[in-house]
Protein backbone atom coordinates (compact mmCIF):
# COMPACT_ATOMS: atom_id res chain seq x y z
CA UNK A 1 0.00 0.00 0.00
CA UNK A 2 2.54 2.45 0.59
CA UNK A 3 4.59 1.83 -2.09
CA UNK A 4 1.33 2.38 -3.96
CA UNK A 5 1.08 5.71 -2.29
CA UNK A 6 4.38 6.35 -3.27
CA UNK A 7 4.34 5.47 -6.86
CA UNK A 8 0.76 7.55 -6.88
CA UNK A 9 2.21 10.53 -5.65
CA UNK A 10 5.14 10.50 -8.25
CA UNK A 11 3.01 10.05 -11.15
CA UNK A 12 1.17 13.37 -9.70
CA UNK A 13 4.39 14.99 -9.43
CA UNK A 14 4.89 14.34 -12.75
CA UNK A 15 1.26 15.25 -14.29
CA UNK A 16 1.73 18.60 -11.99
CA UNK A 17 4.87 19.72 -14.50
CA UNK A 18 3.57 17.82 -17.01
CA UNK A 19 0.69 20.57 -16.79
CA UNK A 20 2.83 23.50 -16.34
CA UNK A 21 5.04 22.72 -19.43
CA UNK A 22 1.68 22.48 -21.35
CA UNK A 23 0.67 26.07 -19.92
CA UNK A 24 3.69 27.38 -20.58
CA UNK A 25 3.62 25.78 -24.15
CA UNK A 26 0.25 27.56 -24.64
CA UNK A 27 0.81 30.75 -23.27
CA UNK A 28 4.52 30.95 -25.64
CA UNK A 29 2.26 29.52 -28.48
CA UNK A 30 5.45 28.58 -30.92
CA UNK A 31 6.11 25.26 -31.47
CA UNK A 32 9.43 26.82 -32.57
CA UNK A 33 10.56 27.88 -29.43
CA UNK A 34 8.52 25.58 -27.13
CA UNK A 35 6.57 22.58 -28.42
CA UNK A 36 3.40 21.03 -25.93
CA UNK A 37 4.25 18.01 -24.30
CA UNK A 38 1.77 16.15 -26.57
CA UNK A 39 3.93 17.19 -30.07
CA UNK A 40 7.04 16.19 -28.28
CA UNK A 41 5.80 12.60 -26.54
CA UNK A 42 3.48 12.59 -30.49
CA UNK A 43 7.17 12.84 -32.27
CA UNK A 44 9.10 10.34 -29.35
CA UNK A 45 5.93 7.98 -30.39
CA UNK A 46 6.98 8.37 -34.41
CA UNK A 47 11.00 7.64 -33.91
CA UNK A 48 10.40 4.47 -31.35
CA UNK A 49 9.14 2.08 -34.18
CA UNK A 50 11.70 3.26 -36.62
CA UNK A 51 14.96 0.66 -37.04
CA UNK A 52 17.28 4.17 -36.84
CA UNK A 53 16.22 5.24 -33.20
CA UNK A 54 17.11 2.25 -31.44
CA UNK A 55 20.55 1.69 -33.56
CA UNK A 56 21.68 5.15 -32.67
CA UNK A 57 20.64 4.67 -29.12
CA UNK A 58 22.32 1.24 -28.92
CA UNK A 59 25.99 3.02 -30.80
CA UNK A 60 25.37 6.01 -28.18
CA UNK A 61 24.96 3.60 -25.28
CA UNK A 62 28.10 1.41 -26.56
CA UNK A 63 30.07 4.59 -26.56
CA UNK A 64 29.17 5.21 -22.16
CA UNK A 65 29.85 1.89 -21.84
CA UNK A 66 32.99 2.15 -23.19
CA UNK A 67 33.61 5.26 -22.11
CA UNK A 68 32.65 4.01 -18.29
CA UNK A 69 34.53 0.60 -17.87
CA UNK A 70 37.47 2.53 -19.41
CA UNK A 71 37.80 5.01 -16.76
CA UNK A 72 36.53 2.25 -13.85
CA UNK A 73 39.60 0.06 -14.92
CA UNK A 74 41.77 3.00 -15.23
CA UNK A 75 40.57 4.80 -12.11
CA UNK A 76 41.08 1.85 -9.95
CA UNK A 77 44.07 0.92 -11.21
CA UNK A 78 46.02 4.19 -10.89
CA UNK A 79 44.33 4.91 -7.20
CA UNK A 80 46.14 1.41 -6.34
CA UNK A 81 48.91 2.42 -8.33
CA UNK A 82 49.35 6.08 -6.09
CA UNK A 83 47.89 4.00 -2.67
CA UNK A 84 51.26 1.97 -3.17
CA UNK A 85 53.78 4.50 -4.97
CA UNK A 86 53.75 8.15 -2.95
CA UNK A 87 55.97 9.59 -5.95
CA UNK A 88 53.00 7.70 -8.74
CA UNK A 89 50.67 9.98 -6.37
CA UNK A 90 53.18 12.66 -6.71
CA UNK A 91 53.37 12.63 -10.22
CA UNK A 92 49.35 11.59 -10.84
CA UNK A 93 47.78 13.57 -8.52
CA UNK A 94 48.06 17.22 -10.21
CA UNK A 95 47.08 15.74 -13.50
CA UNK A 96 43.98 14.22 -12.11
CA UNK A 97 42.97 17.27 -10.50
CA UNK A 98 43.87 19.41 -13.60
CA UNK A 99 41.57 17.33 -15.79
CA UNK A 100 38.70 17.89 -13.50
CA UNK A 101 38.91 21.36 -13.82
CA UNK A 102 39.08 21.33 -17.80
CA UNK A 103 35.73 21.71 -18.89
CA UNK A 104 34.29 19.54 -20.77
CA UNK A 105 33.78 21.75 -24.09
CA UNK A 106 37.45 21.71 -24.17
CA UNK A 107 38.05 18.69 -24.15
CA UNK A 108 35.72 18.26 -26.60
CA UNK A 109 37.66 20.64 -29.22
CA UNK A 110 40.62 19.69 -28.18
CA UNK A 111 39.92 16.09 -29.37
CA UNK A 112 38.44 16.89 -32.21
CA UNK A 113 41.97 18.56 -33.96
CA UNK A 114 43.44 14.91 -33.50
CA UNK A 115 40.52 12.09 -33.13
CA UNK A 116 38.04 10.92 -35.17
CA UNK A 117 34.68 12.23 -34.41
CA UNK A 118 33.18 8.14 -33.05
CA UNK A 119 36.41 8.10 -30.76
CA UNK A 120 36.18 11.77 -29.66
CA UNK A 121 32.91 11.16 -27.26
CA UNK A 122 34.56 7.99 -25.62
CA UNK A 123 37.78 9.86 -24.84
CA UNK A 124 36.07 12.92 -23.11
CA UNK A 125 33.68 10.59 -21.02
CA UNK A 126 36.60 8.52 -20.34
CA UNK A 127 38.56 12.05 -19.68
CA UNK A 128 35.62 12.94 -17.20
CA UNK A 129 34.87 10.07 -15.61
CA UNK A 130 38.70 9.28 -14.88
CA UNK A 131 38.83 11.89 -12.02
CA UNK A 132 35.82 11.17 -10.20
CA UNK A 133 36.71 7.46 -9.88
CA UNK A 134 40.34 8.09 -9.14
CA UNK A 135 39.95 10.49 -6.17
CA UNK A 136 37.17 7.99 -4.61
CA UNK A 137 39.20 5.09 -4.94
CA UNK A 138 42.09 6.49 -3.36
CA UNK A 139 40.26 8.10 -0.94
CA UNK A 140 38.67 5.09 0.00
CA UNK A 141 42.24 2.66 0.22
CA UNK A 142 43.22 6.05 2.22
CA UNK A 143 40.72 5.39 4.77
CA UNK A 144 40.75 1.71 4.90
CA UNK A 145 41.10 0.62 8.63
CA UNK A 146 44.52 -0.36 9.06
CA UNK A 147 43.76 -2.26 12.21
CA UNK A 148 41.21 -4.33 10.85
CA UNK A 149 43.76 -5.18 7.90
CA UNK A 150 46.74 -6.01 10.88
CA UNK A 151 43.24 -8.22 12.39
CA UNK A 152 43.49 -9.73 9.12
CA UNK A 153 47.54 -10.56 9.04
CA UNK A 154 47.84 -11.34 12.75
CA UNK A 155 44.83 -14.28 12.23
CA UNK A 156 46.97 -15.76 9.05
CA UNK A 157 44.51 -15.05 6.49
CA UNK A 158 45.70 -14.53 2.67
CA UNK A 159 46.55 -11.25 0.79
CA UNK A 160 43.41 -12.13 -1.41
CA UNK A 161 41.14 -13.24 1.34
CA UNK A 162 41.85 -10.16 3.82
CA UNK A 163 41.41 -8.10 -0.24
CA UNK A 164 38.04 -9.37 -0.35
CA UNK A 165 36.58 -9.99 3.74
CA UNK A 166 38.18 -6.92 5.26
CA UNK A 167 39.67 -4.12 2.46
CA UNK A 168 36.80 -4.49 -0.50
CA UNK A 169 33.75 -3.89 1.79
CA UNK A 170 35.47 -0.81 3.11
CA UNK A 171 35.89 0.13 -0.87
CA UNK A 172 32.29 -0.20 -2.06
CA UNK A 173 30.43 2.68 -0.88
CA UNK A 174 33.12 4.75 -2.28
CA UNK A 175 33.32 2.54 -5.52
CA UNK A 176 29.62 2.09 -5.41
CA UNK A 177 29.42 6.27 -5.03
CA UNK A 178 31.86 7.05 -7.89
CA UNK A 179 29.94 4.61 -10.84
CA UNK A 180 26.80 6.51 -10.19
CA UNK A 181 27.99 9.70 -10.27
CA UNK A 182 29.71 8.74 -13.34
CA UNK A 183 26.74 6.83 -14.53
CA UNK A 184 24.40 10.21 -14.86
CA UNK A 185 28.02 12.19 -15.67
CA UNK A 186 28.79 10.17 -19.00
CA UNK A 187 25.56 10.13 -20.44
CA UNK A 188 26.01 14.25 -20.59
CA UNK A 189 29.46 14.19 -21.90
CA UNK A 190 29.04 11.76 -24.95
CA UNK A 191 25.80 13.43 -26.26
CA UNK A 192 27.50 16.68 -26.11
CA UNK A 193 30.66 15.42 -27.71
CA UNK A 194 28.41 13.78 -30.35
CA UNK A 195 26.63 16.94 -30.93
CA UNK A 196 30.15 18.69 -31.28
CA UNK A 197 31.68 15.85 -33.40
CA UNK A 198 28.49 14.74 -34.99
CA UNK A 199 29.46 11.26 -35.53
CA UNK A 200 27.04 9.57 -37.75
CA UNK A 201 24.59 7.45 -35.93
CA UNK A 202 24.28 8.54 -32.56
CA UNK A 203 21.95 10.10 -30.34
CA UNK A 204 23.75 13.76 -30.44
CA UNK A 205 23.82 13.30 -34.47
CA UNK A 206 20.08 13.43 -34.20
CA UNK A 207 19.77 16.57 -31.60
CA UNK A 208 22.28 18.29 -34.52
CA UNK A 209 20.16 17.62 -37.05
CA UNK A 210 17.19 18.66 -35.07
CA UNK A 211 18.25 21.96 -34.33
CA UNK A 212 19.98 22.45 -37.47
CA UNK A 213 16.16 21.17 -39.07
CA UNK A 214 14.89 24.18 -36.48
CA UNK A 215 12.41 20.86 -35.72
CA UNK A 216 12.08 21.87 -31.86
CA UNK A 217 9.65 19.08 -31.44
CA UNK A 218 12.52 16.30 -32.21
CA UNK A 219 14.50 18.08 -30.47
CA UNK A 220 12.32 17.19 -27.38
CA UNK A 221 11.58 13.91 -28.52
CA UNK A 222 15.25 12.79 -28.46
CA UNK A 223 15.75 14.37 -25.29
CA UNK A 224 13.01 12.69 -23.47
CA UNK A 225 14.49 9.30 -24.91
CA UNK A 226 17.37 10.22 -23.49
CA UNK A 227 15.67 11.11 -20.28
CA UNK A 228 14.06 7.73 -20.18
CA UNK A 229 16.77 5.34 -21.21
CA UNK A 230 19.17 7.21 -18.18
CA UNK A 231 16.51 6.87 -15.77
CA UNK A 232 16.01 2.98 -17.27
CA UNK A 233 19.98 2.03 -16.81
CA UNK A 234 20.89 4.07 -13.82
CA UNK A 235 18.18 1.83 -11.85
CA UNK A 236 19.63 -1.23 -13.82
CA UNK A 237 23.33 0.41 -12.17
CA UNK A 238 21.84 0.48 -8.67
CA UNK A 239 20.56 -2.88 -8.92
CA UNK A 240 23.42 -4.20 -10.13
CA UNK A 241 25.93 -2.89 -7.21
CA UNK A 242 22.66 -3.87 -5.09
CA UNK A 243 23.47 -7.27 -5.86
CA UNK A 244 27.01 -7.21 -5.89
CA UNK A 245 26.93 -5.40 -2.40
CA UNK A 246 25.29 -9.00 -1.15
CA UNK A 247 27.29 -11.11 -2.63
CA UNK A 248 30.45 -9.46 -1.14
CA UNK B 1 59.83 -20.12 25.23
CA UNK B 2 60.26 -16.35 23.95
CA UNK B 3 62.97 -14.61 25.41
CA UNK B 4 64.46 -10.75 25.17
CA UNK B 5 67.50 -9.59 25.52
CA UNK B 6 68.27 -5.90 26.37
CA UNK B 7 64.73 -4.99 24.58
CA UNK B 8 65.06 -1.39 24.12
CA UNK B 9 61.62 0.91 22.41
CA UNK B 10 61.99 4.17 21.86
CA UNK B 11 59.47 6.27 19.67
CA UNK B 12 61.58 9.40 17.91
CA UNK B 13 63.17 10.86 21.59
CA UNK B 14 61.06 9.32 23.86
CA UNK B 15 62.08 6.52 25.71
CA UNK B 16 59.72 3.86 26.16
CA UNK B 17 61.79 1.07 28.33
CA UNK B 18 65.31 -0.36 27.99
CA UNK B 19 67.57 -3.27 28.09
CA UNK B 20 64.28 -5.35 29.11
CA UNK B 21 65.09 -9.29 29.32
CA UNK B 22 62.28 -11.57 30.08
CA UNK B 23 61.25 -14.45 29.23
CA UNK B 24 57.37 -16.03 27.95
CA UNK B 25 57.24 -19.69 28.31
CA UNK B 26 55.07 -22.16 26.90
CA UNK B 27 51.90 -22.73 28.35
CA UNK B 28 52.06 -20.61 30.98
CA UNK B 29 49.95 -17.42 31.88
CA UNK B 30 52.20 -14.22 31.75
CA UNK B 31 51.10 -11.20 32.73
CA UNK B 32 52.12 -7.47 31.94
CA UNK B 33 51.00 -4.79 33.89
CA UNK B 34 52.34 -1.39 34.45
CA UNK B 35 51.23 2.28 34.68
CA UNK B 36 49.52 3.81 31.18
CA UNK B 37 51.90 4.70 28.94
CA UNK B 38 55.09 2.41 29.73
CA UNK B 39 54.83 0.32 26.77
CA UNK B 40 52.20 -2.66 27.48
CA UNK B 41 50.96 -3.07 24.32
CA UNK B 42 53.90 -2.64 22.55
CA UNK B 43 55.58 -5.19 24.23
CA UNK B 44 53.11 -7.19 23.14
CA UNK B 45 53.22 -6.53 19.91
CA UNK B 46 57.11 -6.52 20.28
CA UNK B 47 56.82 -10.31 21.21
CA UNK B 48 54.05 -11.52 19.20
CA UNK B 49 56.01 -9.84 15.70
CA UNK B 50 53.59 -7.43 14.69
CA UNK B 51 56.03 -4.87 15.50
CA UNK B 52 59.53 -5.18 14.27
CA UNK B 53 61.11 -1.90 15.40
CA UNK B 54 63.28 -2.60 18.13
CA UNK B 55 66.77 -2.17 19.83
CA UNK B 56 68.53 -5.45 21.14
CA UNK B 57 67.18 -9.23 20.65
CA UNK B 58 64.17 -11.34 20.23
CA UNK B 59 64.10 -14.49 20.48
CA UNK B 60 61.46 -17.04 18.99
CA UNK B 61 58.92 -15.00 18.39
CA UNK B 62 56.30 -17.47 17.18
CA UNK B 63 55.02 -17.69 13.55
CA UNK B 64 51.72 -17.84 14.85
CA UNK B 65 49.74 -16.51 17.81
CA UNK B 66 46.07 -15.41 18.06
CA UNK B 67 45.02 -12.24 19.49
CA UNK B 68 42.54 -10.34 21.42
CA UNK B 69 43.63 -6.50 20.52
CA UNK B 70 42.93 -3.75 22.78
CA UNK B 71 39.88 -3.17 20.54
CA UNK B 72 37.99 -5.53 19.22
CA UNK B 73 38.62 -5.96 15.74
CA UNK B 74 35.43 -7.31 14.51
CA UNK B 75 34.18 -6.66 10.75
CA UNK B 76 31.29 -4.75 11.31
CA UNK B 77 29.77 -6.26 8.14
CA UNK B 78 29.83 -9.46 9.16
CA UNK B 79 27.47 -11.27 11.58
CA UNK B 80 29.53 -12.64 14.46
CA UNK B 81 29.58 -16.14 13.04
CA UNK B 82 31.22 -15.04 10.09
CA UNK B 83 33.76 -13.20 11.92
CA UNK B 84 34.32 -16.40 13.41
CA UNK B 85 34.48 -18.46 10.46
CA UNK B 86 36.84 -16.03 8.85
CA UNK B 87 39.40 -17.15 11.25
CA UNK B 88 38.75 -20.99 10.82
CA UNK B 89 41.29 -22.82 8.07
CA UNK B 90 39.36 -25.72 7.81
CA UNK B 91 35.91 -25.77 6.81
CA UNK B 92 35.21 -29.34 8.21
CA UNK B 93 33.49 -29.36 11.34
CA UNK B 94 33.85 -25.79 11.07
CA UNK B 95 29.96 -24.78 12.74
CA UNK B 96 30.40 -27.46 15.22
CA UNK B 97 33.79 -25.70 16.56
CA UNK B 98 32.25 -22.08 15.93
CA UNK B 99 29.26 -23.24 18.02
CA UNK B 100 31.12 -25.07 20.95
CA UNK B 101 33.15 -21.54 21.04
CA UNK B 102 30.36 -19.31 21.21
CA UNK B 103 29.02 -21.55 24.01
CA UNK B 104 31.74 -21.11 25.89
CA UNK B 105 31.86 -17.01 25.97
CA UNK B 106 27.74 -17.25 26.53
CA UNK B 107 27.04 -16.23 23.00
CA UNK B 108 25.37 -18.96 20.94
CA UNK B 109 22.11 -17.72 20.82
CA UNK B 110 23.79 -14.02 19.34
CA UNK B 111 25.82 -16.02 16.43
CA UNK B 112 23.28 -14.07 13.70
CA UNK B 113 23.58 -10.77 15.47
CA UNK B 114 25.88 -8.00 13.69
CA UNK B 115 28.48 -6.52 15.44
CA UNK B 116 26.91 -3.23 15.92
CA UNK B 117 23.88 -5.31 17.77
CA UNK B 118 26.13 -6.36 20.58
CA UNK B 119 27.13 -4.45 23.74
CA UNK B 120 31.00 -3.51 24.41
CA UNK B 121 31.19 -6.94 26.70
CA UNK B 122 29.29 -9.04 24.01
CA UNK B 123 31.89 -8.01 21.53
CA UNK B 124 34.78 -8.00 23.97
CA UNK B 125 33.38 -12.00 24.73
CA UNK B 126 33.26 -12.22 20.93
CA UNK B 127 36.78 -11.30 20.24
CA UNK B 128 38.14 -14.06 22.71
CA UNK B 129 35.95 -16.59 20.84
CA UNK B 130 37.71 -15.55 17.81
CA UNK B 131 41.08 -15.74 19.40
CA UNK B 132 40.10 -19.08 21.38
CA UNK B 133 39.43 -20.17 17.39
CA UNK B 134 42.31 -19.66 15.94
CA UNK B 135 44.69 -22.17 16.87
CA UNK B 136 48.18 -21.45 18.06
CA UNK B 137 50.85 -22.05 20.76
CA UNK B 138 50.54 -18.57 21.60
CA UNK B 139 47.51 -16.34 22.53
CA UNK B 140 47.91 -12.60 23.38
CA UNK B 141 45.14 -10.40 24.99
CA UNK B 142 45.25 -6.88 25.32
CA UNK B 143 43.29 -6.04 28.51
CA UNK B 144 40.58 -8.68 27.43
CA UNK B 145 38.63 -8.62 30.21
CA UNK B 146 38.10 -4.68 29.91
CA UNK B 147 33.71 -3.78 29.15
CA UNK B 148 32.73 -7.10 31.23
CA UNK B 149 31.18 -6.71 34.42
CA UNK B 150 32.91 -8.25 37.57
CA UNK B 151 30.99 -11.96 37.67
CA UNK B 152 31.55 -12.62 33.27
CA UNK B 153 35.20 -11.53 33.92
CA UNK B 154 35.27 -13.87 36.50
CA UNK B 155 33.83 -16.47 34.79
CA UNK B 156 35.41 -16.18 31.45
CA UNK B 157 38.77 -16.13 33.00
CA UNK B 158 38.28 -18.61 34.97
CA UNK B 159 37.10 -20.72 31.95
CA UNK B 160 40.18 -19.38 29.68
CA UNK B 161 42.78 -20.10 32.29
CA UNK B 162 41.41 -23.77 32.35
CA UNK B 163 41.26 -24.27 28.93
CA UNK B 164 45.05 -22.84 28.25
CA UNK B 165 46.34 -25.30 31.07
CA UNK B 166 44.27 -28.08 29.63
CA UNK B 167 45.46 -27.09 25.89
CA UNK B 168 48.90 -26.60 27.04
CA UNK B 169 48.21 -22.56 25.87
CA UNK B 170 50.81 -19.71 26.70
CA UNK B 171 48.70 -16.57 27.57
CA UNK B 172 50.14 -13.39 27.50
CA UNK B 173 48.03 -10.91 29.42
CA UNK B 174 48.18 -7.30 29.17
CA UNK B 175 45.75 -5.99 31.74
CA UNK B 176 45.65 -3.50 34.67
CA UNK B 177 43.12 -5.61 36.52
CA UNK B 178 45.14 -7.43 39.87
CA UNK B 179 42.33 -10.35 40.17
CA UNK B 180 43.46 -11.29 36.81
CA UNK B 181 47.28 -10.72 37.42
CA UNK B 182 46.97 -12.59 40.39
CA UNK B 183 45.69 -15.82 38.43
CA UNK B 184 49.42 -15.67 36.40
CA UNK B 185 52.48 -17.84 36.73
CA UNK B 186 54.57 -15.35 35.30
CA UNK B 187 54.48 -11.24 36.19
CA UNK B 188 55.65 -8.91 33.75
CA UNK B 189 55.87 -5.16 35.52
CA UNK B 190 56.08 -2.33 33.30
CA UNK B 191 56.22 -0.44 36.21
CA UNK B 192 58.09 3.10 37.75
CA UNK B 193 60.67 0.50 39.36
CA UNK B 194 61.50 -0.49 35.54
CA UNK B 195 61.89 -4.24 36.74
CA UNK B 196 63.08 -6.06 34.16
CA UNK B 197 62.57 -9.56 34.54
CA UNK B 198 59.69 -12.23 34.50
CA UNK B 199 59.02 -12.93 37.98
CA UNK B 200 57.42 -15.90 39.16
CA UNK B 201 54.20 -16.42 40.84
CA UNK B 202 55.98 -16.70 44.32
CA UNK B 203 56.49 -12.55 43.94
CA UNK B 204 53.12 -11.64 45.12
Amino acid sequence: MKVFMRKLKSLGVLLFWLAVWQVVAMVVGRELILPTPLQSFSQLFKLVPQAFFWIDIAVTLSRVALGLVISIVAGVGLALLCHSSKLAYQLLQPVMSTVKTVPVMSLILLFLVFMKSGIVPVAVCTMACLPIVFSNIYQALENVDKKLTEMGKAFGLSRQKIFLKVVAPQIKPYFNSAVMVCAGFSWKTVVTAEVLSIPASSIGYNLYISKTYLDTPLLFAWTIGIIIISVIIEKAIKAALLLGDNKV
Amino acid sequence: MIKTINLTKSFGSELLFSDLNITIPKGQITVIVGISGKGKTTLLRLLAGLDKDYQGRIENVPERVSWVFQEDRLLPWLNLYDNLALVVASKQGALDTILATLRLVGLEDDKFKMPSELSGGMQRRAALARALLFQADYMFLDEPFSALDNKTKQELSNRLFALAKEKGLALVIVTHDLEIAEKADNLIDLGERKLTKTYKKEYF
